[in-house]
């Protein structure tokens, strides 16, 4: 370490370090600072997606009656026993939910202050809030949320 | 120490590290100055707009079911009415309004399209009315065919698009465009067209079938010397038809009105228990002897 060139290489060595310790902070400081919500988009994009495709969700037909249906006295059924031979029940809907988004989906309904569901939601359940008239009085309405995981 | 006495090479790794220093703070000035221009999200307006045309997917939803239930819910009170609007124009007994007063056959000008559009008009107004969102009332021409019920929109229905309300400074010029062209403050619109079509069988043609029985009903009535409970059943045998089922409830001596509750068999209401019926009263001058 006497030569000279052995002392250039290791000032070199020194500077290069502080260099790279400067560029790593200048970078990670510009990651912070930059415009990095690219993601955020990306999920927010899929969570409208999905949204889209649970409104269509409620206007298939189950045991021949649409699913925005739900909080009209029709669907009784839903809640108390048929009173109704068109009734939908909870099975109709559950077979509905299956064949829309496969045998395992686990999902939770919750049409006015009721809430009915099975299986456990994970942690980003896809989620569409509605707002559905009410037959019986028509300066009413009902809001209805539909959590799915599938 | 030694190490770090060489001058030269001590000299060269500093004047190295002191540019690059500035190079990188000279660089993080510029690259932040340009930073500045990126205020909005990625796509921020473009997601604005696709929320707002998921929005218009849950309004026209919430029309497509109201348009729905209004139609029954109409059918209901079109029939109760006595297939009127709202305003008889003979008038009442005991709650039923005379579809033949005074000689006169009250029911010979009505337009039942017309008449149950205006009791569809009416529910379909209080049920948008509570839509969180404005939905405009009396806004729908109705098209009512044998085993159709169309509504279409007189006006279309424009959806603010909005995004965080601390960044409409960025869209001053556009916001300004929107309020010149529709006088609404929004970043942009979105226009919806709730118009509806519904596979439903009104049968409002059983009403100009009734209209007809009702003629030869009263021909019967008056033809008879004397009425009794035993010669209006006949004569409500007489129109007898699967249409129907025709109740007399009863002959007000009073006012001499004969009073008829009439079920129609065609229509059905899946969403209720009850039948549409309709009531209506006939004076007729000849008292039925108890």
């Amino acid at each position: 370490m006497n030569n000279k060139a052995g002392l250039w290489a290791l000032n070199v060595l020194i500077s290069a370090a502080i260099i790279a310790i400067a560029l790593f902070g200048f970078f990670m400081l510009m990651n912070y600072l930059g415009p990095g919500d690219v993601n955020e988009v990306k999920a927010t994009i899929t969570g409208i997606n999905t949204g889209s495709q649970l409104i269509n969700f409620f206007r298939i037909p189950a045991n021949n009656k649409i699913m925005a249906d739900l909080p009209s006295d029709l669907y009784l059924g839903f809640t108390s026993g048929a009173f109704h031979e068109n009734a939908l029940r909870y099975p109709d809907l559950e077979k509905a939910l299956k064949d829309f988004y496969g045998r395992d989906v686990n999902y939770s309904i919750q049409i006015g202050r009721k809430v009915y569901g099975k299986g456990k939601l994970g942690k980003n359940p896809e989620e569409i809030k509605l707002v559905l008239p009410y037959y019986n009085n028509a300066r009413t309405t009902i809001e209805v949320i539909l959590k799915v995981s599938p | 120490m030694r190490l770090f006495r060489n001058k030269k090479a001590m000299d060269y790794s500093s004047f190295m590290t002191i540019v690059v220093f500035i190079v990188i703070v000279y660089l993080f000035i510029q690259l932040n100055s340009k930073l500045g221009a990126f205020e909005t999200k990625i796509g921020e307006q473009e997601l604005a707009l696709i929320n707002t045309y998921q929005e218009g997917d849950k309004l026209l939803l919430f029309v497509d079911q109201s348009a729905k239930y209004s139609v029954y819910r109409g059918l209901h009170d079109f029939a109760k009415n006595g297939a009127f609007k709202e305003k008889v124009p003979c008038g009442f007994s005991e709650q039923r309004p005379y579809w033949f007063k005074d000689g006169k056959k009250c029911y010979e000008d009505i337009n039942f399209y017309e008449n149950f559009g205006y009791h569809l008009n009416e529910y379909l107004n209080a049920f948008i009315s509570v839509y969180p969102k404005y939905i405009p009332k009396d806004n729908y021409e109705f098209t009512i065919t044998k085993d159709k019920v169309l509504g279409i929109p007189k006006e279309p229905i424009l959806m603010p698009l909005s995004t965080d309300p601390e960044k409409k400074e960025h869209y001053v010029d556009v916001m300004q465009k929107v309020f010149n062209d529709f006088g609404i403050s929004a970043q942009g619109l979105y226009m919806v067209r709730p118009a509806f079509s519904l596979n439903i069988q009104t049968h409002i043609e059983d009403f100009e079938l009734l209209r007809d029985k009702v003629d030869i009903l009263l021909d019967c009535l008056n033809n008879e010397v004397i009425n009794t409970d035993e010669t209006v059943n006949s004569c409500l045998d007489s129109i007898k038809s699967n249409e129907f089922d025709w109740v007399f409830v009863e002959n007000v001596k009073a006012t001499k009105d004969y009073l008829f509750h009439v079920q129609f068999n065609n229509i059905e209401d899946p969403y209720s228990i009850e039948t549409v019926f309709i009531r209506f009263a006939l004076e007729i001058p000849k008292f039925i002897p108890k």
